[in-house]
């Protein structure tokens, strides 16, 4: 500005010299113009300290009328300098300088009043180092000091018409063009005053400098006022283009309509002015400025400017706005208008800088669209104070905004600072929202219904809420607090449905904020009721449910997880297919970190103080508590499909006080107390007690290896399409555990579970086996042993004591062990074993053996004997019983008659007879004589059974001084036959007699003696003596196995 | 006279009844006839040369391959069958051949008397 004004001082002086050489021409009387070109162009030199050249000079007074004017045409003024554009400063077509006759014919001096230029062609040209074409003229205003003419300047009128501008300061890259330039300047030049009415007209322009660059079409620029001193300048100021482009690192205008309207003050020497009533107008936009104070403090401009705006379209707004603080609303966009009132600009405008801007504002019916949510922001109304820092940030303060956002409605207040960069929010936001809007966070198959009312206070950075909200990533320097109220919510994924009326979410950001050394998010979820549907089969109703939590780090995935969990319930009611569960205050706990094995960890716990299933009608399942606490430790080095090595489940459940009933038993199963854990390689029984009916059980010991045969059958079903059970040897699951019982009422357990485990129709089916059987079958790949002791038991009417011995399941074969007891009436011991290969081939075998008992115990414990050896129940006193037996059954346990193999031994001696009538027609008719004495000696029984014959092999019966021998055969499915031979007595006949038919009415007849010899080694022939050695076979390996 | 005549009856009569607990006569067969599977309506039975053998009954759902063991052994007309269980015992049993040819095997249960009539399966 300094050079602007220097520039015009120089210009004014250089006229005056050429006022006082005209002056001079005039004085010497000079009359016609090519005398008077002459005598300027020879005075010029010694006048002027620069070329002059003119074509010609005249005097005019028409044109100047009713003053003198000196009228020069094609005037050059030349001032060459290396790097101008040209070595003219100045070209004029016509100069017309006009000066006050009356005034010079009385005072002798000369008052130029007026100057006009026509086409002029102007190049100012300042070099790198400061000199100028200008400085030409400095000179001669010192010499004009010393003129002989009295000259003064009084210009009241300055007319430019057609000029071309050319403007370069090299020094500070400064570039100007005018062209077409009407310069209409008139006013009085008093001393050093100056009243001037500036018009100014250029139909282009462009200047250049640094990064600034505009241009402006049909400039109009007026000042109407005054400039005292050379240096004050106070006036109205007028600028108004309809075009004018302006780039400042970015295209601030761009062929924008400008108008302003500053009323002004500025000095000079401090360049320093103000504004009152001012008007900046860029196409709609209207900026009144009432006050305002400018200074210029190279190169900085400071301003202090009050203003207000009329509503201004926001899209136009923002496009004035320099480019960082565009990108710094992260590609936030916004519609509307906005009316700025009590706004206040302050500060440095410069290369670098900009100024700070406050105002309030009023913005409506405004969209605000922001890129990370999925609806915008609509029929916004927003009424906030900002303050915006152009270098910096934007502040919004006194915030209250209402606005809709998807189909919700939202009332917000608070403060927004840092726009720029943080966009940080202290923000509170009351909403009734509709959760089908929440839809574009969720997953595609994810349903949300229902309205949420929510009322949030947050604090914090923007990116922080939306990291929060759309990555699930907490930052602690956010915080929020949200209370929401679902109502008639509804959850659908998949086949999975939920149902609540009303649900209360809380959530508080940092969850520390709610518990002491919780991080991420903390949530708290409760209402009355819940209902969740699986399908068609599963639903669950959850009552008065209570979960709280916290988790963090979600956005790192699963197995770095912090989160804790407690969800509590008063009731919840699962129906799963014709299961029901019903559970009294069930409460579970989840607490889940990273693991040592770079997997997730959890720790779970689960308690209930009431748990009641149900299967159907029949299967009843109740329990006073439940308590499970386990733990989850995610293995990443494993494999996710084998589940159980990747996760290492391990569990400790204790079950007390629970009853089970089941169809097939018409006792309750009570378990006073269950404690057993297991994890992925070990199942171990701690505590386990059932009572069922009168009788109790206790088991404790450890299954291991679950998980290789569970890993096994996986491998099997993948291979084979299914599930044999087969697994290599080496993987057999063991288990050695400990039954124990106090007391065990057999009778009532096998009349309990008489049935179990066999489909009712197939207990009535006589034919072969049906598909719909299910007979037991004993697993493969397993290595189970339970050892087994019972204080007493009670088997029929027989107490058995120390009931003990083994059962083991392994790898296809259940094998009762050494199974041994005694009583009053006999030790006892049994063998079993149990296979099944196929289902319709299932195997059965026994090997049993009754010491020292007595026979009618025996047949009291087992009453078949009687059907195979009938006259057994004749005697009674103490015997030996063995036997061994084996079967195929079919699938539903009927027998496979081929396959029946039994073999059996009774010894017994000093027998006494009770069934005297049957025994008296027996010996009536062999002719036996009993002298009273109904007893007999010796008993030495062989029976075997083959398919569905059992054959009673021959043996002796000692009857004092009579002995006979006895066979007999029978045939399951017929009747029996007997034979006894007389082969001692005091008689010289040896009888024989045959018994046949059915049991129950036998026949009796004599026949020939059938073995006379073969309790007479010496008189045996072969056939005896293989009977003989077959008996003493039979009873010898039965005998063997007796322990 | 009338004496004489009574007690020869009397003899007559304890002969006859002491001399029915004799021994039968006994028959012999060739053994190598009884080698090869025999079957007598459903049940089968298979003797081998070194012998062992084995049963199975078809109307039970039983093929070969799940037969039940025993040993044989043939001796003048007896034939043992000696059945071993799961634990050691044994199930004899002992049957008196009437007939031992290449296509019929033809015997009686000692005990019960019970005969059967098997054919041979796997004729040469």
């Amino acid at each position: 500005m300094k050079k602007a004004l220097k520039i015009i001082g120089i210009s004014l002086a250089c006229l005056v010299g050429i006022v006082l050489l005209a002056a001079v021409i005039a004085l010497s009387t000079v009359t016609s113009p090519k005398q008077l070109t002459k005598m300027v162009k020879k005075h010029a030199p010694s006048v002027l300290p620069f070329d002059l050249q003119l074509e010609r000079a005249k005097l005019t007074i028409v044109k100047t009328f009713p003053d003198v004017g000196l009228e020069l045409d094609r005037v050059a003024i030349l001032s060459p300098m290396e790097g101008s554009p040209s070595d003219t400063l100045a070209r004029v077509d016509k100069l017309i300088l006009s000066a006050d006759a009356k005034h010079y014919l009385k005072t002798k001096e000369i008052v130029v009043n007026r100057c006009q230029l026509q086409d002029s062609r102007v190049v100012l040209f300042t070099d790198a180092d400061g000199r100028s074409n200008l400085d030409i003229f400095k000179s001669q205003e010192e010499d004009t000091t010393s003129t002989p003419f009295d000259l003064r300047l009084d210009l009241q009128q300055v007319n430019l018409k057609n000029t071309d501008l050319t403007y370069i300061d090299r020094r500070n890259g400064l570039h100007g063009e005018a062209t077409g330039l009407d310069l209409d300047l008139q006013g009085r030049m008093a001393d050093d005053d100056i009243t001037a009415v500036l018009a100014l007209k250029a139909p282009a322009l462009q200047l250049q400098t640094g990064g600034l660059q505009g241009t402006a079409r049909q400039l109009e620029i007026g000042f109407d006022g005054r400039f005292d001193d050379y240096n004050r300048l106070d006036g109205d100021l007028t600028l108004a283009s309809p075009g004018l482009s302006l780039v400042a690192g970015y295209e601030v205008l761009h062929d924008d309509q400008v108008r302003l309207s500053l009323p002004l003050t500025l000095a000079l020497d401090t360049l320093a002015g103000s504004l009152h009533d001012a008007r900046v107008a860029l196409n709609e936009m209207q900026i009144d400025l009432p006050r305002g104070t400018f200074r210029l403090d190279d190169p900085d401009l400071v301003v202090d400017a009050a203003f207000h705006t009329n509503p201004l379209d926001i899209e136009a707004v923002l496009a004035l706005l320099p480019e960082k603080v565009v990108q710094s609303l992260q590609g936030i966009r916004f519609t509307g208008t906005v009316q700025l009132t009590d706004g206040q600009v302050s500060g440095i405008v410069n290369d670098s800088l900009l100024p700070v801007i406050s105002a309030d504002v009023a913005a409506s019916d405004a969209v605000i669209a922001i890129p990370q949510l999925p609806y915008p922001f609509k029929e916004t109304e927003l009424h906030t104070h900002f303050d915006l820092d152009l270098n910096d940030s934007l502040n919004a303060r006194d915030v209250v905004l209402n606005t809709t956002w998807g189909h919700t409605k939202l009332q917000a207040t608070g403060a927004l600072t840092d726009l720029a960069r943080k966009m940080a929010l202290d923000v509170a936001l009351d909403g009734n929202l509709p959760l089908a809007d929440l839809k574009p966070f969720l997953p595609k198959d994810l349903g949300l219904k229902g309205k949420a009312d929510v009322k949030l206070k947050t604090q914090g950075r923007l990116d922080y809420l939306m990291a929060a909200v759309t990555q699930y990533r907490f930052d602690n320097r956010l915080r929020a607090d949200a209370r929401v109220t679902l109502r008639d919510f509804a959850f659908d994924m998949d086949t999975l449905h939920a149902v609540a009326p009303k649900l209360n979410l809380e959530l508080d950001l940092p969850a520390a904020r709610r518990v002491k050394g919780r991080s991420g998010a903390y949530i708290a979820l409760t209402g009355e009721t819940l209902r969740v549907k699986g399908g068609n089969t599963l639903q669950a109703d959850l009552r008065t449910l209570a979960l709280r939590g916290n988790a963090d780090r979600l956005d790192k995935g699963l197995e770095a997880l912090l989160a804790n969990a407690d969800l509590d319930l008063a009731q919840l009611d699962l129906v799963y297919d014709t299961v029901t569960v019903h559970a009294n205050r069930p409460a579970l706990t989840v607490e889940t970190r990273p693991g040592k094995r770079n997997g997730l960890h959890a720790n779970v716990t689960l308690k209930t103080e009431g748990l009641e299933a149900a299967a159907g009608s029949s299967y009843h399942f109740d329990a006073h508590a439940l308590a499970v606490g386990g733990t989850v430790d995610q293995d990443k080095g494993k494999p996710a499909d084998d589940w159980l090595h990747h996760w290492n489940p391990s569990a400790d459940f204790v079950l007390t006080q629970a009853k089970i009933r089941i169809p097939q038993l018409d006792k309750t199963i009570q378990v006073p107390t269950i404690d057993f854990v297991a994890d992925a390689r070990e199942l171990g029984f701690r505590k386990g007690g059932i009572k069922l009916g009168r009788s109790d059980l206790m088991l404790e010991g450890n299954v291991l290896g679950i998980d290789q045969w569970l890993a096994n059958n996986a491998q099997a079903k993948a291979s084979d399409g299914q599930v044999n059970g087969t697994a290599p040897h080496h993987d057999l699951v063991k288990a050695e555990l400990q039954v124990r019982s106090n007391y065990l009422d057999l009778n009532e357990i096998m009349d309990l579970t008489s049935g179990l485990g066999t489909p009712a129709d197939s207990l009535n089916n006589q034919e072969v086996a049906n598909k719909e059987d299910n007979p037991f079958m004993v697993p493969k790949g397993v290595d189970v042993t339970f050892n087994i002791h019972a204080n007493k038991a009670i088997y029929r009417n027989l107490e058995l004591n120390n009931l003990g011995g083994t059962a083991t399941i392994k790898d296809g074969t259940l094998l009762l062990r050494e199974i041994g007891f005694t009583n009053e009436a006999a030790e006892m011991q049994l063998t079993a074993i149990y296979q099944s290969p196929r289902k319709n081939h299932l195997f059965l075998g026994f090997d049993f053996h009754l010491l020292d008992v007595q026979i009618h115990d025996l047949l009291h414990i087992i009453p078949e004997i009687d059907t195979i050896v009938p006259m057994l129940k004749t005697f009674d006193g103490a015997a030996e019983f063995h036997i061994a037996a084996q079967t195929n059954l079919k699938s539903n346990y009927d027998l496979k008659m081929s396959t029946l193999r039994a073999s059996a031994d009774i010894e017994g001696a000093n027998l006494s007879v009770r069934d005297i009538a049957s025994f008296t027609k027996i010996t009536d008719m062999l002719k036996v004589s009993t002298n009273g004495e109904y007893r007999i000696d010796s008993i030495d029984i062989q029976m075997t059974a083959f398919r569905d014959e059992v054959d009673l092999w021959p043996f002796q019966v000692s009857i004092g001084k009579y002995k006979a021998t006895l066979d007999g055969h029978y045939n399951l499915n017929t009747v029996g036959q007997y034979h006894i031979s007389v082969t001692e007595s005091p008689l010289p006949t040896r009888l024989g007699l045959k018994i046949s038919g059915p049991l129950d009415n036998l026949s009796y007849s004599l026949e020939p003696c059938k073995y006379p010899n073969l309790y007479k080694p010496a008189r045996r022939n072969d056939t005896e003596q293989l009977i003989m050695q077959l008996k003493q076979q039979i009873a010898q390996k039965l005998k063997e196995n007796v322990q | 006279m009338k004496k004489v005549k009574t007690l020869s009856a009397i003899l007559l009569t304890l002969s006859v009844l002491l001399c029915s607990c004799g021994p039968a006569n006994e028959k012999y067969f060739n053994v190598k006839y009884l080698f090869g599977e025999w079957k007598e309506g459903t049940v089968h039975d298979k003797y081998s040369e070194d012998g062992t053998g084995h049963t199975w009954d078809t109307s039970d759902d039983i093929e070969e391959a799940e037969a039940t063991p025993f040993e044989w052994r043939l001796s003048h007309d007896t034939l043992v069958q000696n059945h071993e269980l799961w634990n050691g015992a044994i199930v004899p049993k002992i049957y008196i051949v009437t007939t031992l040819d290449s296509i019929r095997l033809e015997c009686y249960d000692m005990v019960s008397g019970i005969e059967h009539h098997y054919t041979k399966v796997d004729l040469p």
